[in-house]
């Protein structure tokens, strides 16, 4: 660096003389740029006449897309999956599909009918995971939209009108409504006042107003946001009477679910794959089925100086491979299970990720009921054990539709449906939803359940770290022990999520790619 | 399946005491099958032995973050009563027993009679011992240990005439938690399990969960001896 010269002084003066482009070279190399956007595409380059072997352990989202990156780029890769599906946590269930739940193995018995699928994994896309979403178009499977939000979908609580559940945008409109009154009085007060001048108390008073949706003094007095009682379309519409305050604020529902889809993972537009998640799996099978194994489940993972052993079992004979890289996307508390040689910090890194309990159920229905009630998909919650129920995103005013009849994200939760025998899930599930829907008995023909953290070859989701953990050993699980991988979402800031899966794919073929790339030029150079 | 002399000379070079009477017995047992010209059938199905390593780790070697405990190696008699227990629910059938009650699915599904092939398989596979995971004050472990060695032996090596099991070489977290659960009265509390109900009788003499700690610290004494190569892992790992 010139001494006395700020780099940007520099950079003026390179500017000067040879133009933008000699600068950004420049700046490139002194690291004044900042980094480029996240990473959304691989970009592994290709090997041109060299060879390297990778083995790929699990066909989920993050084995498959690093299998398609790399056999691209002409790697060899071999892709081992021990269950009799690839996809993962990426579980679609049609009629005749085995749940591989261990102790309890279920045929799902929905009707034979592409339309009647249940998202028993993964179920919906923002719009923000974009490299997984780059992937859909590439692979060309096709979107449509996730209804993740229905303001006519219901809130029920047994603490709540006695158990009577109201329309989620009753609950939301009043809730709004009561605290904005509450709002626009102390804005009056000397204290909220101060940091305004007096147009711009006016003008916060009127942002209170419109997002209460207060009369022209300030009190909320019902709105028509809540619905109207009767009427609106040829007669004058009649409102409803706002709730009881007090009675809201003795529910949970404002605790999150109210707020659901303002979080950037859940807010419109959502998307889904047309036919069900899984059509994002076959998409990649279409490309790199060839070089997937099923049915072939990893035991042990060998560091050697140089490349990675590993031994499988198919039908319980042992067979063994060599890679110069391992990419490994087995849970990390199977992983941990495996005989292995990894160092001790690794391993201890490997022990404190937590293993989630999701739990869902999928139940079919002989009639569309909900649309009957004004409900077009979207999420009705409950503080029963089932939590929410789901009503089918599209395929409206069709005969029948698969609902989700529970999903639980807490353990206790997870534990109670795990606990039951299958059938007795589902009656219990079904005896739940007729809370919220009087008649849900007589309209549900047969259901399905799937408790993730009972799962074989999974026993979890999603990968849980605590903020202390992430801090001392999720640097050590990102980065490869010898050539040694571990990916998966679980490997992410992302766990839970099939965009976790990809990025962390990424991540992993971006350092291989420097790592092989390296070792070639310095072949060259020799 | 019959172990050659120098494979067996291998095998108990490198196994601790806790597995040294066990493979020796497995051993003897396949050579006698063999010499008496029976069929081998002792093999147990393989999906099914898939199922237990998918909890317990390969071959059975143990996996903490599973909470499934080692059942490489372990005395034939004491496995295959165990899963009897699971399966008649004596274990796990607790609600505050997750763990117990993840195990007991598993033998729910199983026929009684396939218990044998697989107890038998386990107990012949190898595995390095576990590292430990927890301290407790040994000395004080070396105190309480004076009556447990009573039946489980002075180097909780076990003892079959006793019906109870090795202590040695098993995952301490595990062991930790079975005197907790016994010490919660959620093991050891139905009448036909004549062993858990003697092992019950004994957990008093545990009186807090330092102590529990303290006595599995003095077990975990047991396999750090000299001459056994435990399969430990690399300090840093293989340089890439
Ligand atoms: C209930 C639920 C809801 C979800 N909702 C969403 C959602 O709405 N949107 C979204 O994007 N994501 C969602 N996810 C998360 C998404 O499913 C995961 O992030 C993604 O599928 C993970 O992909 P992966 O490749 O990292 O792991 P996985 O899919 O778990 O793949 C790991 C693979 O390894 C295999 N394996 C295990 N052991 C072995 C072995 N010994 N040998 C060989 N193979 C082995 C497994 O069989 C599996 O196929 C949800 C997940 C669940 C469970
Ligand atoms: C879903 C996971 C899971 C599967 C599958 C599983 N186990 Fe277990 N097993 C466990 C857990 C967890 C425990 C510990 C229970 C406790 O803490 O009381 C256990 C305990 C045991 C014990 C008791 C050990 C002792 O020292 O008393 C035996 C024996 C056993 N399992 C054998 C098996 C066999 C054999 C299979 C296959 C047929 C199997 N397990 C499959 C999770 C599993
Ligand atoms: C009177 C004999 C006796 C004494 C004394 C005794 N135990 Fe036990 N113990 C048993 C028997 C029998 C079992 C097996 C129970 C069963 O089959 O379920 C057992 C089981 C156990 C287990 C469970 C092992 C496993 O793999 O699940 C632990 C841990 C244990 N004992 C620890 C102790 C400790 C520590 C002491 C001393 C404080 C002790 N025992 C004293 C007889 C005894």
């Amino acid at each position: 660096m010139v001494p006395g010269y700020s780099r940007r002084k520099v950079l003026e003066l390179i500017g000067a003389a040879g133009g933008s482009a000699a600068s950004y070279q420049v700046a490139a190399a002194l690291g004044l740029l900042t980094a480029p956007g996240p990473m959304v595409k691989a970009n592994v380059q290709r090997l041109r006449g060299a060879r390297r072997r990778v083995v790929i352990l699990g066909a989920g989202v993050a084995g498959l897309v690093a299998a398609y990156e790399l056999d691209r780029a002409g790697y060899d890769c071999v892709v081992l999956e021990a269950s009799h599906r690839p996809g993962g946590r990426v579980l679609t269930l049609r009629g005749g599909d085995i749940v591989d739940e261990v102790g309890h193995r279920q045929v799902c018995h929905f009707d034979r009918d592409p339309a009647l699928y249940f998202n028993a994994g993964a179920a919906r896309i923002p719009a923000d995971h974009v490299a997984l979403l780059q992937y859909c178009r590439e692979l060309q499977v096709p979107l449509e939209v996730f209804v993740n939000d229905n303001r006519n979908a219901l809130v029920h609580d047994d603490r709540l009108f006695g158990g009577r559940p109201v329309r989620a945008r009753e609950f939301i409109t009043d809730a709004r409504g009561f605290v904005s009154e509450l709002l626009a009085k102390s804005v009056f007060s000397e204290r909220l006042s101060q940091p305004f001048d007096a147009p711009d108390a006016e003008r916060l008073l009127d942002f209170i107003r419109a997002y209460g949706d207060l009369d022209s003094n300030h009190f909320y007095r019902g709105s028509s946001r809540a619905g109207y009682r009767q009427g609106g379309f040829i007669v004058p519409g009649e409102r409803k009477q706002p709730l009881d305050f007090t009675a809201l604020l003795h529910s949970d529902f404002w605790r999150y679910q109210m707020h659901w889809a303002e979080s950037n993972d859940q807010a419109a537009t959502m998307m889904q794959p047309v036919g069900g998640m899984d059509a994002i799996i076959d998409a990649f099978m279409g490309r790199v089925g060839r070089l997937v194994t099923l049915n072939a489940i990893v035991r042990r993972i060998h560091l050697e100086h140089q490349g990675v052993r590993v031994a499988y079992a198919v039908n319980g004979q042992e067979q063994r491979l060599r890679a110069d890289y391992c990419i490994n996307s087995i849970p990390t508390h199977l992983t941990a299970g495996l005989d292995h040689n990894f160092p001790r910090d690794y391993v201890a890194a490997l022990r404190v990720v937590e293993r989630g309990k999701l739990f869902k159920i999928g139940l079919q229905a002989k009639e569309r009921f909900w649309e009957a009630e004004r409900i077009y998909g979207g999420i009705s919650w409950t503080n029963q054990d089932i939590t929410q129920i789901w009503y089918p995103p599209g395929g409206f005013h069709s005969p029948k539709g698969i609902l989700l009849g529970a999903y639980t994200f807490g353990d206790a939760g997870g534990e109670k449906f795990a606990n039951m025998t299958p059938a007795q899930r589902i009656d219990v599930a079904i005896e739940q939803g007729e809370r919220l829907h009087p008649g849900y008995r007589g309209y549900i023909e047969n259901g399905v359940s799937v408790p993730w953290h009972r799962m074989n070859h999974m026993l979890g989701c999603s990968a849980r770290w605590r903020p202390e953990d992430r801090r001392l050993h999720y640097a050590r699980l990102q980065q490869p022990v010898g050539a040694h991988y571990m990916v998966g979402d679980q490997i992410s800031y992302h766990p839970g999520w099939q965009e976790g899966a990809v990025r962390s794919a990424h991540f992993a073929l971006a350092d291989i790619d420097r790592r092989v790339q390296a070792d070639l030029a310095l072949q060259a150079w020799n | 399946m019959v172990h050659g002399v120098d494979a067996v000379a291998g095998i108990l070079s490198r196994c601790s005491e806790r597995h040294l009477n066990i493979v020796l017995r497995t051993g003897l047992l396949f050579l006698l099958i063999a010499c008496s010209g029976a069929v081998v059938a002792a093999s147990p199905p393989v999906d099914v032995i898939a199922d237990c390593v998918l909890c317990h780790g390969t071959d059975g070697r143990g996996n903490e973050v599973v909470r499934a405990p080692r059942i490489a190696g372990m005395e034939a008699w004491y496995l295959e009563r165990q899963l009897v227990a699971f399966q008649r629910g004596w274990r796990g059938t607790q609600v505050a027993d997750d763990p117990g009650r993840e195990m007991r699915l598993v033998t729910v599904m199983l026929d009684a009679e396939e218990f044998g092939p697989i107890a038998a398989w386990f107990a012949a596979q190898e595995t390095p011992d576990p590292q430990p995971t927890l301290t407790g004050a040994v000395e004080r472990g070396r105190q309480h240990y004076s009556l447990c060695a009573q039946c489980h032996g002075a180097r909780g090596e076990g003892r079959q005439s006793l019906g109870a099991p090795a202590l040695a070489g098993q995952n301490d977290w595990y062991l930790a938690r079975q005197l907790h659960l016994y010490r919660h009265r959620l093991r050891g509390q139905v009448r036909e399990d004549s062993y858990g109900m003697q092992m019950l009788a004994m957990i008093g003499t545990l009186i807090d969960d330092q102590a529990v700690l303290d006595v599995v610290a003095y077990i975990n004494t047991f396999s750090e001896r000299p001459g056994i190569a435990v399969a430990a892992p690399h300090a840093d790992g293989p340089g890439s």
